[in-house]
C-alpha cells in the first residue's frame, strides 16, 4: 500500500510500464528524441508569414511539402506546426495529396527480361489465385481469406526471423488496409452480434494479423478465446497478436495454454519458444524449443533452431 | 473593421493615389506624395502583389494583370482559398505606414488590433500580463539592428493571422528566455524534463542510481536514432499524432488525404519504431525484452512528479483506444 502521492504514482507507473503498449513506448521514445536531439533540418525555419498561411489555409501544396520536409527533422518547428494545426479549423485546408506520399512510379519503356519473367509469374499466380478462390477460398461472408495468415501458423508467417528472433522490419503486411477493411465490413454484422460467431471472429483475427493491425487482432482473438475457451487455435491467434503488440509475457501465456491443449502441435511450441525468449524466460524457451526439435526433426529451419537452443543453454548456464 | 478605399492599380501613380486615400482615411491626414512613407508603401505593395501574382498565375495557368489581382485581393480571394470581406491591400498599406512610423498609424493600429491581441495574450500567456504590451512595442519600435518587426510582414496573408503567429513566437521566446523556474520547495527545477533531467535527479539508493544511470546511457542513443528508419512523411505523421496529440483529421487535411490513411501510416510507423527499438536492444545491446522493460521501468520511476503526470496520462487505460 503506498503512503503518499508520489509513491502511489510511482507504483502505478511501475505496474503500467509492465504492459506499455507500442504507442506509449513510441510516445516516450519520441518525447526523448525531441528533448535530446534538436535535429538537422532541411532549409531555414519558417517565419511567421508561413505559420500564418498554414493557419489561414493559404499555404500552397509545394510550400506544404517543403514545410513537411523541414519539420520532419526540426522538432521545434514540428511542435509549432502541430500547435498551428490544433488551433486551426481543418476544413480551412483543402490541399491536394502531398507529393511525399506518392510512390515512385516505374518509368515506361524500361522493360527487360526480368520484367517479362515477373509478368509471366504474375499471370500464372493470378490464374492460380482465381482458381483457388473459385474452388475453396471464399467463405460464407464472401471474404477472400486466401492471403490471410492462418490462426494455426507459427510466427515466421508474420515475418519473425528465427535467427534474430524479431520481426523483420522490411517485410510488408500480407494484406493492405483496404483489403482488411473490406473483410471486416463484410464480417461486421456477425462481429457486432450479441454473441459473435467464432468463425467470424477467427477470420477477423486472421485478417488483423495479416494486415499487422495487432491491436484489432488482439481484440478479435480475445473474443474468439472467450467464445471458444477450448480451441487451441484461438489461443495461438491471441498469442500471435500479443507478440505483435510486444506483450511477450501475455503471448507466452496464450501459447502455453494452446500447447497444453494440443501438446503435439509443433507451430505453437515454436511460437511459445519465441515469446519466452523475448520475455527472458530462458527455461520456458528451452523447453518449448526442445519440444519443437523433438517433434519436427526434419523442420526446414532445424539448423537455426539447434543453434538457437545452444545459445539459450549457454545463457542458462552463464546466468543472465 | 476594415477600411476600404477604391484602388485601381496599373501604375505607380494610381498606387500613390490609392495609398494616399487609404492613409487619409485611417490617419485623417494627407500623406506626403514624395516622402519616405509613400515610397515604402509602394515598395511593400509591389512586393505583396508580385508574390500573389505568382501564386494566381501558377494556379490559373495564365497571366494575371494588376487590376484583376487587386480586385481579388481586396475581396479576400487568394489563389488557394478565400476570406470573405477581407482586404489584403489595406493591410499591406497599414503595415507600411506603421513601419514608416507615420503619425497616427500606431493609434489606428491600436484601435483595430488591440482587442484581438489582448484576447490572444490572455489565451496563450495568461500568466504573463506584459506580453501584449511587449508585442506591440516589438512590432512598432525600431530594433537594435533592424527596423520595427512589422516590416517583416510580407502581405502573404491577413495581417491579423500574422500578428497572432508573431505573438505565439514571442510567447515561446519569452518562455525560453525566462529559464528554469523555482519549484515550491525552493529548489531549481530542471531546464528540460525527461532523461536529460534525470541525470540531475539522484536516487538515494546508490545501487538503484547506478542501474538507472546505466540504463539511461544504454538506451538514450536508441531514443534519438530510432525514428531515422522512417521517411519524412511517416516521421511527421507519427510525431504529430502520437507525441503532439494532433487530431488525425487535421493531419490528414495537411497531407491532403483521407483520415484513414493517416491512421494506417501512424500504425505502420509505430510498429516499425517499436520493433526497431526492441531489435536494437536485442542485437546491439544484447538485452532481452524483459531486461528492456525493466530498464524502462527503472527510468520511469525516477521521473519528476510533473513527468509522472504525463506518463500516467499516457499509460491510462483509455490510451489503447486511441489506436482505434
Amino acid at each position: 500500500m503506498c503512503s503518499n502521492e508520489i509513491e502511489c504514482k510511482s507504483a502505478l507507473v511501475r505496474g503500467l510500464a509492465g504492459k506499455m503498449s507500442s504507442e506509449d513506448l513510441v510516445k516516450f521514445l519520441g518525447s526523448e528524441r525531441d528533448r535530446s536531439a534538436p535535429g538537422r533540418p532541411a532549409g531555414r525555419c519558417p517565419d511567421d508569414n508561413v505559420w500564418a498561411q498554414l493557419a489561414e489555409g493559404l499555404i500552397l501544396p509545394s510550400e506544404r511539402d517543403d514545410l513537411v520536409r523541414h519539420i520532419a527533422d526540426c522538432s521545434t518547428c514540428r511542435r509549432r506546426a502541430s500547435q498551428v494545426l490544433a488551433e486551426s479549423d481543418a476544413a480551412d485546408l483543402s490541399l491536394p495529396p502531398s507529393e511525399l506520399l506518392r510512390r515512385v512510379e516505374p518509368r515506361l519503356f524500361r522493360f527487360g527480361p526480368a520484367v517479362y519473367a515477373m509478368a509471366a509469374v504474375l499471370v500464372v499466380a493470378v490464374g492460380a489465385g482465381l482458381y483457388w478462390r473459385a474452388t475453396s477460398g471464399r467463405l460464407d461472408w464472401g471474404v477472400d481469406a486466401s492471403r490471410f495468415v492462418l490462426a494455426e501458423a507459427d510466427l515466421t508467417a508474420l515475418g519473425v526471423d528465427l535467427a534474430q528472433r524479431s520481426i523483420r522490419a522490411d517485410l510488408e503486411p500480407r494484406i493492405d488496409e483496404s483489403t482488411y477493411r473490406s473483410a471486416i465490413a463484410k464480417l461486421r454484422p456477425d462481429l457486432e452480434a450479441a454473441e459473435p460467431s467464432p468463425s467470424a471472429l477467427a477470420l477477423a483475427a486472421r485478417a488483423g494479423l495479416s494486415a499487422r493491425f495487432a491491436d484489432d487482432a488482439a481484440v478479435y482473438a480475445q473474443k474468439w478465446v472467450d467464445q471458444r475457451p477450448t480451441d487451441p487455435a484461438a489461443f495461438n491467434a491471441l498469442g500471435m497478436a500479443r507478440y505483435l503488440q510486444g506483450h511477450f509475457d501475455e503471448a507466452l501465456d496464450a501459447f502455453g495454454t494452446a500447447a497444453t491443449m494440443r501438446p503435439e502441435w509443433v507451430e505453437v511450441h515454436l511460437n511459445a519458444a519465441l515469446a519466452a525468449d523475448q520475455a527472458d524466460r530462458i527455461d520456458a524457451a528451452i523447453g518449448h524449443l526442445g519440444r519443437v526439435i523433438e517433434l519436427a526433426p526434419n523442420h526446414p529451419q532445424i539448423d537455426a533452431m539447434k543453434r538457437w537452443l545452444g545459445q539459450l543453454k549457454a545463457l542458462q548456464g552463464g546466468g543472465r | 473593421m476594415n477600411e476600404r478605399v477604391s484602388i485601381t492599380a496599373g501604375d505607380d501613380h494610381c498606387f500613390d493615389t490609392c495609398i494616399s486615400e487609404y492613409a487619409e482615411q485611417i490617419l485623417s491626414q494627407a500623406l506626403d506624395g514624395d516622402g519616405p512613407a509613400m515610397l515604402l508603401c509602394r515598395r511593400r505593395l509591389h512586393a505583396a502583389l508580385d508574390y500573389h501574382r505568382g501564386r494566381f498565375e501558377s494556379a490559373w495557368d495564365r497571366p494575371v494583370g494588376d487590376e484583376e489581382l487587386v480586385s481579388h485581393l481586396r475581396c479576400g480571394e487568394f489563389a488557394v482559398g478565400r476570406r470573405d470581406g477581407y482586404d489584403l491591400v489595406g493591410d499591406v498599406i497599414m503595415a507600411a505606414l506603421l513601419e514608416a512610423q507615420v503619425d497616427g498609424a500606431a493609434r489606428a493600429f491600436d484601435r483595430r488590433f488591440r482587442p484581438q491581441i489582448d484576447q490572444w495574450a490572455g489565451r496563450f500567456a495568461a500568466a504573463d500580463p506584459e506580453v501584449a504590451d511587449d508585442l506591440i512595442a516589438d512590432l512598432l519600435l525600431p530594433r537594435q539592428t533592424s527596423g520595427p518587426r512589422i516590416g517583416t510582414y510580407k502581405g502573404q496573408g491577413p495581417l491579423d493571422g500574422w500578428l497572432k503567429q508573431v505573438l505565439i513566437s514571442q510567447v515561446h521566446r519569452r518562455r525560453r528566455h525566462r529559464g528554469p523556474v523555482l519549484t515550491a520547495d525552493g529548489t531549481r527545477a530542471a531546464d528540460e524534463p525527461g532523461l536529460s533531467a534525470l541525470t540531475k535527479v539522484r536516487s538515494t539508493d546508490p545501487t538503484e542510481e547506478y542501474a538507472r544511470r546505466e540504463c539511461t546511457e544504454k538506451l538514450a542513443p536508441a531514443f534519438a536514432g530510432m525514428f531515422d528508419i522512417l521517411d519524412e512523411a511517416h516521421r511527421t505523421v507519427l510525431f504529430m499524432a502520437v507525441v503532439d496529440g494532433v487530431e488525425q483529421k487535421k493531419i490528414a487535411a495537411l497531407f491532403g488525404v483521407p483520415a484513414y490513411k493517416i491512421t494506417r501510416m501512424k500504425q505502420s510507423a509505430i510498429e516499425k519504431v517499436a520493433r526497431g527499438f526492441y531489435t536494437y536492444a536485442r542485437t546491439t545491446l544484447r538485452m532481452g525484452g524483459g531486461a528492456v522493460r525493466d530498464c524502462l521501468r527503472l527510468i520511469l520511476e525516477r521521473f519528476p512528479s510533473a513527468e509522472l503526470e504525463n506518463l500516467l496520462t499516457l499509460a491510462a487505460p483509455g490510451g489503447e483506444d486511441r489506436n482505434a
